[in-house]
């Protein structure tokens, strides 16, 4: 039954994940993400699904994808220093096509760094941390409801799409309480892994359906199988020439991109008449920002509600919801982005901006949450010419 | 009656091992183990990780996943932890299981994972040009340790049985028979299993430590071996005798057979026993740690 | 995609703070749950300072509105409830003009650095509580006082809340939540 709750971020992702249908969680504790590991330790057994703490994130990483060959909704969770030992076997469950979901509350880093505080300074380790070519997911929650309901999304995009999918938490998320939606798991839209069909004497493990995904079998199942970590054939087979490594790797890279639309769409918001034909006094700004520092953005239009601000705020990072912010660019004056590290997807939203205007920087990278009076100094800089 | 054939990727011959290498005898042996159990493919996962005996899997025409160097162990144990029910078996070298993947291999044993790990222990790293691994012994030379390692070897046996593992094995590439008895009797084990081999490496470790044509090195595992298990020629082990020979180097006897064979309950037991209490408590009970 | 945003509603912002083990993070759950049951909107963070689980300084942050909470902590401090010395002292900057500031009037003795424009209420929350054996829900005892002195939320929904949470040990809790009102009320 649909019910209003009063949830921590880290409840409401597990809340998610059972909903979803995950039922194996392998992990190595961490703060500030060990209360998803808690609950699914006292959640998952009684569900029939399995709980199991590895030795270190590395094996956390390589036992999702040895779950999710044998048919499970796997999970983990994590915070910086476990997401950089994971990323070797993220590499692997990309190559293999292991659908499977890997929670990151980020904290402040390098390193052990301020480990019980925030920061959005693992956006861009989460689109290249992993070695070679390859696709990357990654959305971001900005409420506890969110939490939920991006977590859900997370097990869909990564069952339909056979890859994984980052939910790219924060210390502040995980760790506040709030209000929070959490619809009926029954009205819940959920997918499944595209499953073979036919004679199990053809199935290929990686001939791609329709949508660019090849349909999955399941250890146990009728249709055996062989997967790998090195380039390969349709059957999974090692092949070592170029013409299918060039294949395999447009493929993989291709089967997020040409499915977007399976993707959250951002968020956009106006206030003060924000955009073209702005009511408001002062020049329209355009404020990208995304997980915490969205909450400080939404403050910062509610303190200013004369001057026409909008926020775009990307429910997923990664791919990054390009054409939906660069339509949005030329109706502003100047684009400021709010983001709690040096200085990370300003580089993108630059790349997108493309010179048609200004893009400031509201930045902060002490472990504390970025302030509405930061982001709206960086307004008033940007519009005078100094964004940076 | 099926045979190792039935569980070969002829399509996939010839092997790609040196001439001299074991591992094509450990593939036969392992595959008539299958046999010998009837298991089905569909129901038989082998993981491997990186390494010469690690590209075993591109032979065997069972379920299989080739993942990352020294997580073969890791990737088994979320398929077992998942579906108890499916023999699960890890491919490794003495790089992947030893060195690589030992945090691996000492948390698998110690957890008691129903996981069947094979490990080929050719003492250097084939597959790379013949480094030294976690299993060189002191002394040897390898591309790494031009002028004699100067670090002690891992005992994996020992290794297991400290870390808990319910059947731990040893037997050498040349002792066919005895190989296949103790694959039989580990992929049976409902806990951790672990059947070290002992295998040559002409192409590197026994060119450079000088121990002559591989022939001379599959004459020398039949002359060192001392089994000790059964079908042994000595008598059975007994607790804690595992003792390393005085002398570990590169001509030391080699204790084969059955090391050790417990029965404490593996963790498939243990969790479906939390799976039950967890089901009987039922949704919105508290356990008492928290 | 597109939703327009509504001006800024009423904002409350409390600072419940005090030792780590006195539960002045339960009591900040509690007054969000109190407020979501109100079908108001809230968010309750939380910090212990220091690495020891009991004994740190503790503060739970806890804002309240009509509409949905942007910014998910306290900017100016309406209410500030201070247990210990530390927990008065170290909260002083977070207070907003005119705030409400509840101290222990026992163990918080010194209130001189706080701004003259506070409103300030010493009330003798530890002994009191103790007084009626109900020390193990002091921090109840104290969201009491703190209720009935802002009127935040309804008395009702807390004791809702308490119901909830702590199901057949409610009753000590609710004890000690309207002991708290009372003796906030001169009682």
């Amino acid at each position: 039954m649909a019910r209003t709750a009063f949830l921590q971020g880290n409840e409401a992702v597990l809340e998610g994940a059972l909903a979803a249908g995950a039922r194996f969680y392998a992990g190595y504790p961490i703060t500030p993400s060990s209360e998803i590991a808690e609950l699914a330790s006292w959640r998952l057994p009684g569900l029939g699904g399995v709980f199991i703490q590895m030795e270190d994130e590395i094996a956390s990483m390589a036992a999702l994808v040895g779950a999710a060959m044998a048919g499970a909704k796997a999970f983990t969770a994590t915070s910086g220093p476990g997401f950089s030992l994971m990323q070797e076997n993220i590499g692997l469950a990309v190559m293999v096509e292991a659908p499977c979901v890997v929670i990151n509350v980020m904290r402040s880093g390098p390193s052990t760094g301020l480990a019980t505080k925030p920061a959005q300074a693992d956006i861009m380790q989460a689109r290249w941390g992993t070695h070679g070519d390859h696709p990357a997911v990654a959305l971001v929650p900005s409420s506890v409801s969110e939490c939920f309901s991006l977590t859900v999304a997370a097990f869909n995009l990564a069952e339909r799409l056979r890859t994984p999918v980052f939910v790219l938490s924060d210390e502040i998320l995980g760790h506040m309480r709030e209000r929070a939606d959490i619809p009926d798991t029954e009205a819940l839209e959920i997918w499944d892994r595209p499953r073979p069909a036919g004679d199990p004497a053809d199935y290929r493990p990686y001939r791609p359906g329709p949508d660019g995904v090849p349909p999955l079998g399941t250890f146990g199942g009728p249709y055996v199988f062989h997967v790998t970590s090195s380039m390969h054939d349709e059957r999974g087979v090692s092949a070592n020439d170029a013409k299918t490594a060039a294949a395999s790797v447009a493929r993989l890279v291709g089967k997020v991109s040409r499915n977007a639309q399976w993707l959250p769409r951002p968020e956009v918001v106006r206030s003060g008449g924000g955009g073209e034909g702005g009511t408001g006094a002062g020049r329209p700004v355009l404020i990208v920002a995304f997980g915490s520092s969205a909450r400080a953005a939404r403050q910062t239009m509610l303190d200013h509600p004369d001057h026409p601000l909008t926020l775009f705020r990307p429910r997923t990072l990664w791919p990054f919801p390009e054409a939906e912010l660069s339509a949005l660019v030329d109706g502003h004056a100047a684009v400021v982005v709010a983001e709690m590290n040096t200085g990370q997807l300003v580089g993108e939203i630059e790349r997108i901006t493309a010179g048609r205007r200004a893009v400031g920087l509201a930045w902060r990278s002490d472990g504390e949450i970025i302030t509405p009076e930061e982001i709206w100094a960086a307004v008033r800089r940007t519009l005078g010419g100094d964004g940076r | 009656m099926s045979t190792y054939l039935d569980y070969l990727d002829e399509n996939a011959l010839p092997l790609m091992w040196c001439p001299g290498c074991g591992d094509g005898t450990i593939l036969k042996a392992l595959l008539g183990a299958f046999a010998t159990l009837g298991l089905k493919r569909e129901n038989t996962v082998v993981v491997t990780g990186i390494g010469c005996w690690g590209k075993a899997d591109d032979y065997i025409r069972t379920n299989a996943i080739h993942g990352t160097h020294g997580r073969a162990l890791a990737v088994a144990t979320g398929v077992k932890a998942f579906r108890p029910g499916l023999t699960v078996v890890a491919l490794m070298g003495d790089g992947d299981c030893a060195t690589i993947g030992g945090n691996h291999f000492i948390h698998a044993a110690r957890r008691n994972i129903g996981v069947t790990a094979i490990v080929a222990n050719n003492l250097n790293y084939g597959m790379t040009g013949g480094q030294f691994s976690g299993t060189t012994p002191v002394g040897s030379r390898t591309s790494t340790s031009p002028f004699g390692h100067t670090e002690n070897p891992f005992d994996l046996c020992r290794l297991a049985e400290a870390a808990g593992a319910n059947f731990v094995a040893r037997t050498t590439a040349y002792h066919f028979k005895q190989m296949g008895q103790l694959m039989v009797e580990a992929l049976q084990e409902p806990g951790f299993s672990l059947v070290e081999v002992v295998s040559p490496c002409p192409t590197y470790f026994g060119r450079f430590n000088k121990q002559g044509s591989a022939s001379e090195m599959w004459r020398s595992l039949k002359e060192r071996a001392r089994a000790v298990g059964p079908g042994g020629t000595e008598a059975p082990a007994e607790a804690g005798s595992l003792e390393a020979p005085p002398d570990d180097g590169p001509d030391a006897p080699i204790l084969t057979g059955r090391l050790v064979s417990r029965h404490k309950p593996s963790f498939a037991e243990r969790y479906a026993a939390v799976q039950a209490t967890a089901a009987r408590a039922g949704e919105g009970a508290e356990p008492d740690a928290r | 995609m597109l939703a327009e945003a509504k001006p800024r509603g009423a904002r409350w912002e409390g600072v419940l703070a005090g030792e780590g083990g006195q539960g002045l993070v339960v009591a900040g759950i509690i007054l969000g749950e109190a407020a979501v049951l109100e079908g108001l909107y809230a968010v309750q963070c939380q910090w212990v300072f220091g690495s020891a689980a009991r004994g740190s300084l503790s503060r739970s942050e806890v804002v309240v509105g009509p509409e949905e909470i942007a910014f998910p902590r306290v900017l100016k401090a309406g209410v500030l409830l201070a247990l210990t010395p530390a927990a008065l002292t170290r909260h002083l900057g977070m207070l907003g003009p005119g705030a409400l500031v509840i101290v222990d009037s026992d163990h918080v003795p010194d209130t001189g650095d706080v701004p003259p424009d506070a409103d300030v209420r010493p009330l003798p929350i530890l002994r009191t509580a103790a007084g009626l054996g109900l020390a193990r829900s002091t921090n109840v005892f104290a969201l009491g006082a703190l209720v009935a002195l802002t009127g935040v939320v309804r008395p009702e929904n807390v004791e809702e809340a308490l119901r909830r949470r702590f199901g057949v040990k409610a009753e000590p809790n609710l004890r000690a939540f309207r002991a708290g009102a009372d003796l906030a009320a001169g009682g």
